[in-house]
């Protein structure tokens, strides 16, 4: 079969449109991964990644679009193609893990050479083996999958996904049943065990420590489109729209431009109860704009009396400030209903106090409303 | 790889989504649940189309002359009032009996609760016919068992106590559906959240005031859906009846309907009678499906509460054993006291003479009589067979519900749970108007397609129970390994689905090796089943009746014995 895909992307994905009972959840979706590589889908729930992830594995059929692995088509509807998902040849860690329950561990990793029927059963139980071995199962093999801890069936998940050596592996929210050490342990294996075997991984998660800690390319989805992409570092530098800053957990509030500094290419916006100067060198005044900063880029003061709120600080009530640690988490009141959060270390302000919080210029992103609507 | 054949595809019109035409996944469960909705749609068409049929010198004319001589027939509703009255006591009886049972195995600390949970189930595998039977042998004027031992010890007449009555039709139509109100209550009951009576005991209600203000209410989905199902069940069952107040003159509408095949034969306003059944029992389906779509579960909240136990006071503990030696001395004890005596006595006379003990009857129905051999071993074909072609019907009907990706899943399965209302006799009566003049009539093979037809959907539900509590990504993971669909049923869902599997088989065997209702109609010379043959003894041997009875019993136990090994569950 000929394609115009080039061979040394693993997966590409064109056009990809699903609806379900006419609710579109995935609405032309396009991206590509390179071979070995690694891409995680990112989004909030019912974003639609779950689904672009079934459809790469054929579990869902698209309405519109192409997905081609290896150069292979394996999803075409203008052609009509559709393969089934055991055509596939993929690796799927799904996330309630899957594993069957009447089966022992080697047999549910041997299950994948099983049903293709290609190997002697000494050769695929030296295959099996040599993945259990990988992942630090060996010792369980003949143990009934039941038995084992929540870590340990991820571990069968995984080592049955790669055990056919597939050159993509999907993991549909493969962590997030995980407690946190074990993610964590868990994501510095995946990265080696992927280094090592040399296979693209395509992760579908939620959760954005996950994706930055094991993506090179990042695609951000938001309600079915695709809202940014780039590498980790990137998009996780620069939000380029509220809904991914806001995903982040970036402080994002809505204000209205109240004055145009042209010569400085800045701009002053009220918030709520204050107002604070942003950079902007098209605003109009009068213009609704979300206005959005870190958490971590809120500088907290106690007010000086004699100086009031002047120059660039903002005058907000400290709601509550909980220990994160090296820092606090306040939570501000800037009035009006509307909140920030800010990470400071322990200013010893008492709750009801007035603050002032500053955020540098350069720190500060502007939307203009509409722009990501 | 197989791209032709995937290649050919088309867009499902339910879902949008491009599916493959040729893959066994899509028409496989289709198929079975085609044949489901044949065996429904074929009979039920085949009975309205014949109760509006009239046949005069020239032929036949369509004509609503059934239904008119029906409605306007007194006879008719005299059948109807005996047979809601009837149906109505039922339920309540059993329903007291069931939510008495369920609640002293569920929710208290009565002691041997292990065997008295066994026993309780024991009705649920008896044959209903049997039972009717037995108590006739128990309580029937001048001969009756336990008439004549009052009267033997206690020089006591009882003999206005008569089983061939109504009353007596309620009692041991009772007695077998109590364990239908148990089995559907004590679940809930099980799961209630113990806190919800808690909180009420620590506000100040008393015992009593908890149960009736807490308990009851909150159970009432699950009750009133019992009692729905136990009132179409046994208003409709043909067994009792027959045995106890068809030949005393008083009108059931099962019995009515089978009269009117045998003497004289008019199936025209049979059919018209079966075609009115059938739209009330489906019109109380479709309620009972509504009552309990608008109204879920709501007590069985999932956080891992324990319902609590109830310690039982000195008192509590004797009325609860009372309670539970009352039900199971009536339904079990008794009955196969009386079979016993009657199939080891050589003339039955209403006492039993221990020193005139004999196996003759029962030398005579397993080896001699080629009726009661042949019925034994027709049974046991039927059910065999029955239940192995029901399981399966039933399991593609079931992954087309659970999984299958049709539009049409709601109405599939409201179609496919019609038949659970459907007297057996009503559906036997179409098939036999389908098969009269066809090679098909008088053959194993049409009470087979009967059978099957009458009692899938409970292994249906059965099963399709289990595979809803399957994950999916256990199967799409079988998938995604390489493993086609048929693959992924043979190594993956079969496997998890086996105690469904077999609980399912073991009902159907139990329900098709007693099943009269739907033999009856049906059955020729050399066709006879275990049940038919004990109807067409019962007037002349009552020893080879109980023998007989014993034999089909022994049958029932067993498969009940291999259930409770198997520790598959009943839905």
């Amino acid at each position: 079969m000929k394609t115009s895909d080039q061979p040394s992307f693993a997966l590409a994905v064109s056009g990809l449109t699903k609806r379900f009972a006419g609710h579109t959840v995935v609405d032309d979706v396009s991206f590509s991964v390179k071979k070995g590589s690694t891409l995680a889908l990112l989004g909030p729930s019912g974003c639609g990644k779950t689904t672009i992830l079934r459809c790469l594995a054929g579990l869902e059929a698209p309405e519109r679009g192409s997905i081609s692995i290896a150069g292979r088509a394996v999803f075409d509807a203008a052609k009509g193609i559709n393969l089934l998902p055991e055509q596939r040849g993929l690796g799927v860690v799904f996330q309630s893990y899957a594993v069957w329950p009447h089966m022992t561990v080697a047999q549910n990793v041997g299950f994948p050479l099983r049903v293709r029927g290609k190997m002697d059963a000494d050769s695929r139980r030296e295959s099996v083996q040599r993945i259990l071995q990988a992942v630090g199962l060996a010792r369980f093999a003949d143990r009934p999958a039941t038995q084992l801890s929540g870590g340990q069936q991820q571990r069968v998940a995984l080592a049955r996904a790669l055990v056919h050596e597939p050159d993509i592996v999907l993991f549909d929210e493969a962590l997030s049943n995980l407690d946190k050490l074990l993610r964590e342990q868990m994501r510095l294996e995946l990265k080696a065990l992927q280094d090592r075997l040399g296979f693209t991984a395509i992760y579908v998660t939620h959760d954005q420590d996950e994706a930055l800690g094991l993506a090179d390319t990042l695609v951000l989805l938001n309600a079915g489109k695709i809202n940014s992409r780039g590498t980790a570092k990137d998009v996780f530098r620069c939000a380029d729209s509220a809904f991914s800053a806001r995903f982040f957990g970036w402080n994002v509030v809505p204000g209205i431009v109240s004055r145009v500094h042209s010569d400085s290419g800045t701009a002053t916006v009220r918030i709520a109860d204050t107002e604070l100067r942003v950079p902007a060198s098209t605003a109009s005044a009068g213009e609704h704009v979300e206005v959005g900063f870190r958490r971590e880029h809120a500088a907290l003061q106690p007010v000086a009396a004699e100086r009031g709120a002047t120059n660039d600080a903002v005058i907000a009530k400290v709601v509550t400030g909980s220990f994160q640690g090296l820092q606090n988490e306040y939570l501000l009141d800037l009035g009006q209903g509307v909140f920030v959060r800010a990470l400071h270390p322990d200013i010893a302000v008492q709750r009801g106090a007035d603050v002032e919080m500053v955020v540098a210029l350069d720190r500060i992103v502007v939307w203009r409303n509409g722009e990501d609507k | 790889m197989n791209l032709r054949a995937s290649r050919l595809i088309r867009r499902d019109r339910a879902t949008g989504a491009l599916e493959g035409t040729f893959q066994l996944q899509s028409w496989l469960p289709m198929l079975g649940v085609v044949i489901g909705i044949a065996l429904i749609a074929g009979p039920i068409l085949c009975g309205l189309i014949r109760s509006i049929l009239v046949w005069q010198d020239d032929g036949a004319h369509l004509s609503v002359v059934n239904f008119s001589n029906l409605l306007g027939d007194s006879r008719f509703y005299m059948a109807v009032g005996n047979t809601l009255l009837c149906g109505v006591a039922t339920t309540l009886l059993s329903a007291v009996l069931g939510i008495s049972l369920a609640w002293i195995i569920a929710r208290t600390d009565l002691p041997g609760k292990a065997w008295f949970e066994t026993l309780n189930l024991v009705p649920f595998f008896m044959s209903p016919y049997v039972g009717a039977i037995a108590w006739t042998f128990l309580i029937a004027p001048y001969s009756g068992l336990l008439q004549n031992a009052l009267k033997d010890t206690l020089h006591l007449s009882a003999d206005w106590l008569n089983i061939y009555s109504r009353g007596g039709v309620i009692w041991v139509l009772s007695l077998f559906y109590t364990p239908y109100v148990y089995l559907l209550v004590i679940s809930p009951l099980r799961q209630m959240d113990g806190a919800l009576e808690d909180a009420a005991r620590v506000h100040g209600a008393s015992f009593w005031l908890t149960l009736r203000a807490i308990t009851l209410p909150l159970m009432e989905p699950a009750i009133l859906s019992a009692a729905l199902i136990v009132f179409i069940t046994s208003a409709g069952l043909f067994d009792v009846p027959l045995a106890l107040t068809a030949t005393k003159g008083i009108r059931m509408l099962p019995t009515e309907i089978f009269t009117l095949v045998n003497y004289p034969s008019d199936l025209g306003r049979a059919s018209a009678y079966g075609i009115v059944i059938v739209f009330v029992t489906i019109g109380m389906t479709l309620l009972q499906r509504r009552h309990l779509g608008r109204r879920r579960y709501t007590i069985v909240t999932g956080k891992g509460y324990r319902a609590r136990r109830v310690q039982l006071s000195r008192g509590g503990t004797a009325a609860a054993i009372a309670v539970e030696m009352l039900y199971i001395g009536t339904s079990v004890i008794l009955p196969v006291c009386a079979l016993t005596a009657v199939a080891i006595s050589p003339l039955w006379t209403g006492r039993l003479h221990l020193a005139a003990a004999t196996l003759a009857n029962f030398h005579y129905v397993l080896f001699e009589y080629s009726l009661t051999q042949n019925a034994l071993l027709n049974s046991l074909i039927l059910a065999i067979a029955g239940a192995t072609i029901g399981v399966t019907l039933s399991f593609l009907q079931a992954h087309f519900l659970e999984r299958g990706r049709s539009g049409y899943r709601p109405v599939v399965d409201i179609l496919l749970s019609l038949p659970l209302g459907i007297p057996g006799i009503v559906l036997s009566l179409f098939f036999l108007i389908l098969a009269i003049r066809t090679p098909l009539y008088g053959t194993l093979a049409i009470m087979l397609v009967a059978y099957v037809a009458r009692f899938f959907p409970f292994s249906t539900r059965t099963i399709g129970a289990m595979i809803a509590a399957l994950h999916p990504e256990l199967e799409e993971s079988a998938r995604t390994s390489g493993a086609s669909w048929a693959q992924t049923i043979r190594y993956i869902v079969l496997p998890l689905a086996r105690p469904a599997l077999i609980a399912a088989w073991i009902m159907l065997f139990v329900i098709f090796i007693r099943e009269l209702g739907a033999s009856i109609l049906l059955y020729s010379s050399g066709t006879e089943t275990l049940s038919v043959a004990m109807v067409l003894l019962s007037e002349n041997s009552a020893g080879y009746v109980a023998a007989l009875a014993l034999v089909q019993l022994t049958l029932l136990l067993a498969a009940f014995a291999a259930l409770r090994l198997s520790k598959a569950e009943i839905v």
